[in-house]
């Protein structure tokens, strides 16, 4: 093997792990277990739209301008999570419960951002990209 | 002169709709995790083969032309900003890297891969208006470099043994 392809190995190496690296240690940071929280914020294209504490119960219909429901935001037992988003890939839903400060649900279609305060950080679940968006 | 230019229009028009088939394929295959955004990438095979086959401009058009006609096809204006982000920085990454000589396709895939979902996350952030989803950054560049080192050795394959000209 000849030295300049020895040399584009290393390279590719270097390419490859360096990323990777930095991803790992990023990714441990945010699992470091988090605070319990005391409230949840709903934010709709960037702009805060509601806050609850986690302490309510509560199921409420999320809508556009438009008045088109995006989501049902529930609060139950201390914890949030969605239902029924009219996106198509439903992962937004699948991706649970949040209940600890920091966490959040992310929906990318309906631009809505909930997020769990109270100390703590990191974000557990983003989910929701639209199934075109994956296509492309 | 003519027919050359037709020429090079006609090949530039079929490795775009290769591209197109390929993402369109890899949206027939179910999701392996169920966390969005992670995918294989196939598309930038095609990608990759224009800029190693013909050059930046002629790769460019069919990544950027691609992403344009699955937004005609399937998509909404939102995915088409996220794609377009996508598709331009990791075109213009991964030509700087091939012309750097410095690299083989698998590095230049893997870099390409990355800065595509970091390019999406960043233009994400600005839409939605929350820094949070940076947080989700490190699955997608795992998940990058895996599909892009797989997608780099296809991409040499092709190169060596496919031609053109």
């Amino acid at each position: 093997m000849d030295q300049s392809r020895k040399k584009i190995i290393r390279n590719d190496i270097i390419v490859i792990l360096t990323p990777l690296v930095i991803a790992l240690i990023l990714l441990i940071f945010t699992l470091v277990p988090r605070s319990a929280g005391t409230f949840v914020t709903v934010s709709l294209k960037g702009e805060e739209i509601a806050k609850y504490s986690l302490s309510e119960n509560i199921s409420l219909p999320i809508k556009s301008s438009d008045g088109q429901t995006l989501l049902i935001f529930n609060i139950e037992n201390g914890a949030a999570f969605v239902s029924q988003p009219i996106c198509k890939d439903h992962s937004c839903e699948r991706m649970g419960i949040i209940s600890r400060a920091g966490e959040s649900i992310i929906c990318l279609p309906s631009q809505i951002v909930i997020t769990v305060e109270g100390g703590g950080s990191a974000v557990d679940a983003v989910a929701c990209i639209f199934k075109e968006a994956e296509l492309l | 002169m003519r027919n050359l230019k037709v020429k090079e229009t006609v090949i530039l028009a079929m490795l775009t709709l290769v591209a197109l088939g390929l993402s369109y394929l890899e949206g027939l295959i179910p999701p392996l995790t169920a966390i969005p955004g992670i995918k294989i990438g196939l598309a930038n095979i095609a990608v990759i083969f224009t800029l190693y086959k013909l050059n930046f401009k002629s790769a460019s058009t069919v990544s950027l032309m691609r992403v344009f006609i699955s937004f005609l096809l399937f998509g909404s204006v939102l995915s088409l900003a996220y794609s377009f982000a996508g598709a331009l920085v990791s075109v213009s990454v991964m030509a700087i890297m091939k012309r750097s000589e410095n690299f083989s396709t698998v590095g230049v895939s893997c870099a390409g891969a990355i800065s595509h979902n970091v390019a999406q996350i960043l233009v994400a952030a600005v839409i939605l208006g929350t820094s949070e989803i940076i947080f989700y950054l490190p699955v997608l560049v795992i998940s990058a470099v895996i599909s892009g080192i797989f997608i780099g050795f296809a991409g040499s394959l092709l190169v060596s043994k496919v031609n053109i000209k």
